[in-house]
């Protein structure tokens, strides 16, 4: 038989304890609570007990009984200290006891104690008795008839005992989750020295104790968790770098610990490379940012995304004390919801992940019910394996910053066509709205096959225009910079049939083969084919031709192979790179900085440029130069923006 | 017997809004509430005690109250308290463990524990009623708050049956001994054996 502990505070008479001291079987401590104690600033009864059990157990000593009385504070009877510290015993694994028989001692009537104690349904727990025999021969006798606990036993105390976090700061199980979380998280990643106060917390506090505990119990039981990322945001990094990526967390914990773990986190696996690619939302006047109202919260925020302009933000649902912890809050109307649909206004390639302790699903449904673009949501959650949980976060970063990456650049890209596509005139840009809109919509649904064509469709537009390709008396025109019109083929009748021929001197080689466009396909039909129209276009009006012409036949050949009905390929998809390949070419041919300013091709039949005016391409160079100056007052997305949100209620 | 209650909340509005308006002037010259803490506080720091001695308990918010008083103005704040019989209430969220120091006369309660209707109000609505000074710890427990000193001399005369000398069982850092404190609680229960103090816990348990 190994020893008993008894632990005391002048409850037991001194022959009890002389008895007791002379038993080589028998340990008795002095266990009290001072009053003084009590006046340190902070003080938590749970961590006093806690540190003086870690001494008191220090030796890992496996005790076969502990004996205390219900009560070992002298002030404060109706607290019954006494079952806190056997409850402390009972589920704290580093003192090695948990599983020890516990009896208590004194001259109460134990079913008062029951009634009268918060804690009272311990005393009805496995291996738990009461005596009011209280001497060291009874404390040994009843110790020789005391099995430990086992696995059974152990979950039925946890069934029996319920807690409740006796802080006003745990009230809700928002706060319980959201401190449980940062701390098996950050004990997961090695920071806990940096969020010490949540580590003191969650070591010490009785609640928690109960909650780990619980947890071990739930996690042997439990499906693998898949709430975090989500399937739409597939996209592979290709050759995006991480590393440059930007991050706001928009969280009112940040400064208790969470700012300090997602930055760690990220340090750790490279998604951020330094401290200005991450940045908490912050007030500026140094108060906690949820003691703002919530239209002060939703208006900083934006600030902040649109200086910092990040790649992902993460996102807290509740961010106002009184709007978003009121029950009767519809989730449209959480401060975090209403962020996240101003961010899928602003730019849609912004990556939205939303970081909650809530787990109440209506929210996300109507997050996704409304398409506000979240895409993705990390539970602060108390039940799942740390391990997974923290590895899940990265992945479901390193998951959609390259998505981030890529619409980011797709919408910034349709930005700038969108104002080449006014600025050459408003009546093409009025005809391209429905290609930029739905060809956004398509790329963010990752239907890139379908997103190429509609861009396509810019070109073909764009090279049916009669301020750039006309066709007058089967002779084919370009205009150059400075409107200067140049016939690029010429359209023979042969004499000895009614064959038509197309004639004309400018030829090039693309992957070896020179094209030259002589007996080429008919002219006369209505609409020369681009595959002909578009490379005489390209050489005759702009610079760097024979590389752009080049991009234009690659980017034909995409079209034909991954696209449209008749495509070689069924499987084929278009890649990210072709598609922002597509989008430069089109930036390329409509901005026209890139004209020519002397044409180095000899024109076919004539001998001399003819200037003809246009007066569209005159009013044109005007309204580039107040187009130029409006972006720069205009916020940069601002024009795109108009154009969706245009559509978007014209499709209502 | 003195009649005000000094509040002071940092949380302004908070006592208000709890009690009502019309509450609180039915209470109004029992309730002294105050919302410039800071200049209470100052008076504690230059150990200007008279403005507390009108009242016979002080709630102060335990966070303002130790970011600001120093030791040696809260060593003489308790001397003159328990001079004067001044009884003391902090409060604060950040108070896990509810805890009444009968030496000192002090209750440390959490915010929310103290904003209750069947603690706060009734303890006010007591003091209103009685012209008996109300003990803090019906802050705590309500009707049953005479249980702590009922188990406790419960006990002490267990230990005092079974031959244990109580002025042998000295408490150094209480500067008390057990039959001092057994005779403070006989003081307040009014019972002086065993018997009959395991009799009054019956007949208080079956109110319960």
């Amino acid at each position: 038989m190994s020893e008993i502990l008894i632990l005391h505070n002048q409850t037991l008479t001194e022959s009890v304890i002389n008895d007791l001291e002379n038993d080589a079987l028998a340990i008795a401590q002095v266990f009290d609570i001072l009053p003084s104690e009590f006046s340190v600033p902070n003080f938590n009864l749970d961590q006093s007990v806690h540190k003086k059990l870690s001494q008191i157990f220090e030796s890992s000593k496996k005790f076969d009984a502990i004996f205390l009385p219900y009560n070992l504070s002298k002030e404060n009877y109706l607290e019954f200290t006494g079952i806190l510290v056997a409850l402390h015993i009972r589920l704290t694994p580093d003192f090695g006891n948990m599983m020890v028989p516990i009896v208590f001692y004194g001259p109460e009537d134990p079913r008062h104690v029951g009634k009268l104690s918060d804690f009272g349904t311990f005393l009805m727990s496995p291996k738990v008795l009461c005596t009011s025999k209280i001497s060291a021969k009874n404390f040994l006798a009843t110790a020789k008839m005391l099995d430990d606990l086992n696995e059974h036993d152990y979950g039925l105390f946890l069934n029996k005992i319920n807690l409740e976090p006796k802080n006003s700061k745990y009230s809700s199980h928002h706060s319980v989750a959201n401190e449980y979380a940062l701390y098996h998280w950050s004990k997961e990643i090695g920071i806990m020295d940096e969020i010490r106060h949540v580590r003191d917390n969650l070591t010490y506090r009785l609640y928690f104790k109960f909650l780990d505990r619980m947890r071990h119990q739930i996690r042997d039981n439990s499906p693998p968790d898949s709430s975090i990322v989500d399937e739409k945001a597939d996209i592979k990094s290709e050759s995006l770098n991480l590393t440059s990526t930007k991050i706001l967390l928009i969280d009112d914990e940040a400064e208790n610990g969470w700012g300090i773990f997602y930055k760690r986190l990220f340090e750790a696996n490279n998604i951020i490379s330094n401290e200005e690619n991450f940045k908490i939302l912050r007030p500026k006047e140094n108060i906690a940012l949820n003691s703002l109202k919530q239209d002060k919260i939703v208006e900083l925020a934006l600030n902040e995304i649109e200086k910092f302009d990040p790649d992902v933000v993460l996102l807290d649902l509740r961010l106002d004390r009184i709007v978003d912890f009121n029950m009767n809050t519809p989730p449209e109307n959480l401060t975090g919801i209403r962020i996240a649909k101003k961010i899928s206004q602003r730019n849609k390639g912004t990556q939205v992940i939303i970081t909650s302790a809530s787990n109440k699903i209506p929210n996300y449904l109507a997050v996704s019910k409304e398409g506000l673009g979240v895409d993705g949501y990390i539970i602060k959650s108390i039940n799942e394996d740390s391990s997974v949980k923290v590895s899940q976060i990265v992945s479901s970063l390193q998951h959609v910053i390259p998505r981030a990456k890529f619409l980011k650049e797709v919408n910034e890209k349709l930005h700038q066509i969108t104002r080449l596509c006014d600025y050459f005139s408003p009546e093409f840009l009025e005809n391209q709205k429905s290609n930029i809109l739905r060809g956004f919509q398509l790329v963010y649904q990752k239907d890139l096959n379908f997103a190429y064509l509609l861009f396509y469709q810019i070109i073909d537009s764009f090279s049916l225009q009669d301020s750039v390709f006309t066709k007058e008396n089967h002779n084919g025109f370009v205009y150059s910079k400075n409107d200067k019109k140049i016939k690029v083929f010429e359209v023979f009748t042969s004499k000895n049939s009614s064959t038509k021929t197309m004639k004309s001197n400018f030829r090039y080689n693309h992957r070896d083969k020179v094209f030259n466009f002589n007996n080429n396909e008919s002219p006369t039909q209505k609409h020369i084919p681009m595959f002909t129209k578009m490379p005489l276009i390209l050489a005759y009006r702009y610079k760097h031709y024979l590389k752009t012409i080049n991009d234009f036949v690659s980017i034909n050949h995409i079209r034909n192979d991954k696209c449209g009905h008749g495509k070689k390929d069924e499987n084929a998809n278009v890649t990210n790179v072709e598609l922002i390949g597509l989008l430069n070419f089109i930036i390329y041919i409509l901005d026209d900085d890139n004209h020519s300013d002397e044409n180095e091709i000899h024109e076919y039949g004539i001998s001399k440029s003819q200037n003809v005016s246009n007066s569209a391409n005159k009013n044109r160079v005007k309204k580039k130069n107040k187009i130029k100056r409006a972006s720069q007052t205009l916020g940069s997305n601002s024009d795109l923006q108009s154009l969706f949100d245009q559509l978007k209620n014209e499709g209502k | 017997m003195k009649e005000r209650i000094l509040f002071l909340d940092n949380i302004v509005n908070r006592p208000l809004n709890y009690l009502g308006r019309s509450n609180l002037s039915e209470f109004e010259n029992l309730v002294n509430y105050q919302t410039d803490i800071d200049k209470y506080i100052g008076l504690l720091n230059s150990n200007a005690f008279e403005a507390f001695n009108k009242a016979s308990v002080v709630f102060i918010h335990k966070s303002e109250f130790q970011k600001l008083i120093s030791v040696d103005g809260f060593n003489a704040f308790t001397s003159f308290r328990k001079n004067n019989n001044v009884q003391l209430v902090l409060f604060s969220g950040g108070i896990s463990n509810n805890y009444y120091d009968h030496q000192n006369k002090v209750l440390n309660i959490n915010d929310q524990s103290l904003y209750k209707k069947e603690t706060l109000f009734s303890f006010l609505q007591k003091c209103f009623d009685n012209s008996e000074p109300v003990h803090l710890a019906e802050l705590l427990y309500g009707s049953k708050w005479k249980l702590i000193y009922l188990f406790r001399a419960l006990q002490l005369f267990d230990l005092e049956n079974k031959g244990q000398d109580l002025f042998d069982l000295t408490d150094v850092d209480r500067d008390s001994d057990a039959q001092t404190v057994l005779e403070e609680a006989v003081d307040i229960i009014g019972l002086e054996s065993f018997e009959d103090v395991e009799s009054e816990i019956k007949k208080q348990m079956l109110k319960l």
